[in-house]
């Protein structure tokens, strides 16, 4: 926690106390901005670029904003202050709309003035990854960087409209099974707890690749994101009973009507 | 009330949820049957649209298709192979065919494809009338559904994964075998018209293309026959020329003497050299006979002691004795494997005689010398026995010329017979391929006959007249049995449809079985989100927030 402050203050020697964790986006250099502003968003296009944008400009009146900070407000910590980290994951192949749930979150939390980051780690098949993958800097600069005990890369926003929300993405090796095998995953969730207030991975879809327990100590919730007549009773079922069996806490489902 | 508030209540309803099933005492659950008739029944209850809807469609889509069926009329016609007799063709221009081979021929696609060729040239000529026709309309109807029919087949057709048909289209006939009866030479067949005119007419037209048919198959047979027969009677002339050259040839080469007669003629020659050798031989037989009286009687003579003493002190009569007596062991060991006229054996038999001879000369002349004065009868027997083997030297030379003449008659025989053998052979190759000409010729001439003819095929024909039931009413489709099923499948339908229904949407979670789902799993649902049709619709008036 200590590094993580000392990184920001040492990147904007001019910003407010530490303690305010609006203090990591406002304590950023006019140089990143410039940066930021210049270069593309990494979700310019696309449905899950105008729904990005469309939760991150529109009016909080409209009805998805209106269900969408129901459903945030439903999803907390177990203390007021720490970071709260989840796993969101959908019954594969497609149609469960996990990406958008993954996205509609962190935009939300991030308008809310939560330093919040969007970790893709759900494979080839994540729609968010592909999108995310080419631009945003890669889980395994950051990786480099703790093995290092250096100062962690500054990952890029999503959005411009958006500079709380920040985006990392792995593939391959980087994966989660592989991260949860080698151990780094903990590593990672450690150096993203101490920075960021609201942590949300982008797993991949429920399958006999990985296992509720490999996110022992990462995720706080998992949600699972559920179309419509998308999913099956059975997957609902076993997601449910592994989360009992580790203990955790209920998985939370959002339904996308 | 407490009971009321300890059970537990839906997040979004707030309605008080039902035990779940599995938390039930087992007693009091209902049986496998029970439940799965409720499930049924619930679900005809819960789906009523769809309940009503199915049935409703069903019987609806029975009912287009049996008014879009075309009406067939059925006929059983019968038809009679007769016997030989009543067919006034000729038995060796008449066709056999069996009932087997008649209601294959009957059911055959060229022939009911002719008919129905027929029937159209027919109705094109004459156009039929009937007051049971269908409307236009209906008549559109019913040839669209006969299309749409076609088209599975077509599709497969064209995609390659069936071979097309040669019955492709619809026919005015159908044609069906019926029943075979070998005994009476009968075959039923089953037709089906659009129409009783043309039911009635195609038993008529099927057994005009049945002849023919089978008139062209015969001519078409006779004319391959004949092509067949063509090659076949060239080889056959060409074998005959060569028999009949190799005929004369040979018997140029023989010197025109018929070689039967030659060997005839050596074989009746050698019969009488065989004869006379016979003859020769008994005269052998006596002088040998008379050979040993002589020797007899010179033993017993008075100068037999003194000749035999000097006979066995001479050395050239020892010497003598023994070399009879090799050539005669030597003559018992050859008379195994030899006859005794072979010519081996006559020549030895006549140095036996020779060295006899030497040897009674030899014995004369010792006894000559050692007795001074024979008397006159031992003298005389001398002589005798001079005589007679002076006989069987001349009887030994006519042997031995008979036995050359006797093996040379044999040879002269041998080839005689060798010849007469290879003249026979080519006699008969030559009446071989002569019989063999006229034969295909006798054939060829049957085919030309049977080529100019018409035959008529009178043998086949139609037992009576085929009427159809009622003119008025078709036979098919039977409207009762036809909505009998059709209002079968709609209750069978309504009720698999909803449960079907219900089974799939079961299969698939809904948010209220996410509420029950969480009284014994760890989830919850937290929010619902419009989906992306709906968003647009959910959007509050104003926009702006207001």
């Amino acid at each position: 926690m200590e590094d993580s402050r000392a990184i920001v203050n040492r990147s904007a020697p001019h910003a407010v106390p530490a303690d305010a964790q609006s203090a990591l986006v406002v304590s950023r250099p006019r140089w990143l901005y410039r940066r930021l502003d210049a270069a593309s968003p990494p979700l310019p296009l696309g449905r899950l670029g105008r729904y990005l944008r469309q939760v991150s400009a529109d009016d909080e009146s409209t009805a998805i904003l209106t269900r969408l900070a129901r459903t945030a407000m439903e999803i907390r910590g177990n203390h007021e202050g720490d970071s709260l980290s989840i796993g969101v994951t959908a019954a594969p192949p497609r149609g469960n709309r996990q990406s958008y749930t993954a996205v509609a979150l962190a935009a939300l939390w991030a308008r809310w003035e939560y330093s919040t980051v969007l970790v893709e780690i759900g494979g080839r098949a994540s729609e968010t990854g592909r999108r995310l993958r080419r631009t945003v800097p890669k889980i395994a600069d950051v990786l480099t960087a703790i093995e290092c005990g250096q100062h962690l890369p500054m990952p890029q926003p999503m959005t411009n409209t958006l500079p709380n929300l920040d985006a990392l993405a792995g593939l391959g090796r980087f994966s989660l099974p592989r991260l949860a095998d080698s151990g780094l995953l903990c590593d990672l969730s450690s150096a993203l707890r101490e920075r960021y207030q609201r942590i949300i991975w982008s797993l991949p879809g429920v399958g006999p690749e990985w296992n509720v327990a490999m996110l022992a100590g990462v995720v706080d919730r998992i949600v699972l994101s559920v179309g419509r007549g998308r999913t099956s009773r059975t997957t609902v079922e076993r997601l449910a009973c592994e989360v009992a069996d580790l203990g955790l806490h209920p998985v939370q489902l959002i339904w996308h009507q | 009330m407490s009971s009321q508030h300890d059970q537990p209540r839906s997040l979004l309803t707030g309605r008080v949820q039902p035990p779940l099933a599995s938390q039930r005492s087992p007693r009091l659950r209902p049986g496998r049957v029970r439940r799965a008739a409720s499930y049924v029944l619930a679900s005809m209850r819960t789906q009523p649209l769809l309940t009503l809807l199915t049935p409703a469609l069903c019987i609806a889509v029975g009912v287009s298709l049996l008014w879009a069926t075309r009406p067939v009329w059925r006929v059983a016609a019968d038809y009679r192979i007769a016997g030989n007799s009543s067919d006034p063709v000729p038995a060796s221009l008449r066709v056999e065919v069996s009932p087997a081979e008649l209601r294959d021929l009957l059911v055959s696609e060229p022939v009911v494809r002719g008919v129905a060729k027929s029937l159209e040239d027919e109705a094109a000529d004459q156009p039929v009338t009937h007051p049971t026709l269908p409307s236009p309309v209906r008549r559109w109807a019913i040839d669209a559904w006969s299309s749409a029919r076609l088209w599975p087949a077509r599709a497969a057709v064209a995609l390659g994964v069936a071979e097309p048909s040669p019955s492709d289209g619809v026919r005015p006939i159908k044609v069906h075998a019926g029943r075979l009866s070998a005994d009476t030479h009968m075959v039923k067949v089953h037709l089906k018209a659009a129409s009783p005119v043309v039911a009635e007419r195609a038993p008529h037209l099927l057994l005009t293309a049945v002849r023919d048919l089978l008139r062209h198959e015969d001519r078409s047979r006779t004319m391959a026959r004949i092509e067949e027969l063509r090659p076949a009677r060239e080889d056959a002339a060409e074998r005959l020329r060569d028999a009949a050259n190799g005929v004369t040839q040979y018997r140029l080469e023989i010197g025109r003497h018929d070689p039967e007669v030659s060997a005839n003629e050596i074989q009746s020659r050698l019969i009488d050299t065989r004869a006379r050798w016979a003859e020769l031989e008994t005269d052998l037989k006596e002088a040998e006979a008379n050979r040993l009286d002589i020797t007899r009687q010179l033993e017993n003579a008075t100068v037999e002691q003194t000749t035999r003493v000097v006979v066995e002190q001479n050395r050239r009569i020892q010497d003598l004795k023994h070399e009879i007596s090799t050539l005669e062991a030597r003559y018992a060991a050859d008379l195994a494997v030899k006859t005794p006229r072979h010519e081996d054996m006559v020549r030895l038999r006549l140095e036996i005689e020779s060295k006899k001879r030497d040897l009674n000369s030899e014995e004369i002349l010792v006894i000559r010398e050692k007795v001074q004065e024979p008397s006159l009868e031992y003298v005389g027997l001398l002589e005798r026995r001079a005589q007679n083997n002076r006989q069987l030297v001349t009887l030994a030379g006519r042997e031995l010329g008979l036995a050359e003449t006797e093996s040379r008659l044999s040879v002269e025989l041998a080839q005689a017979m060798q010849t007469a053998q290879r003249m026979e052979e080519l006699t008969t190759a030559r009446q071989t391929a002569d019989e063999s000409l006229r034969r295909i010729d006798a054939e060829m001439v049957l085919l030309d006959s049977r080529l100019s003819s018409v035959i008529p095929f009178a043998h086949i024909a139609l037992v009576g007249q085929p009427r159809v039931a009622d003119p008025n009413v078709p036979d098919e489709p039977n409207t009762m049995v036809y909505l009998a099923w059709t209002i079968s499948i709609a209750m069978l339908l309504m009720v698999l449809v909803p449960t079907l229904s219900s089974l799939a949407a079961a299969r698939l979670i809904a948010p209220w079985q996410v509420e029950a789902l969480g009284h014994v799993l760890p989830v919850e649902l937290v929010g619902e989100l419009p989906g992306p049709m709906r968003r647009a619709l959910l959007r509050l008036p104003g926009g702006g927030g207001s």
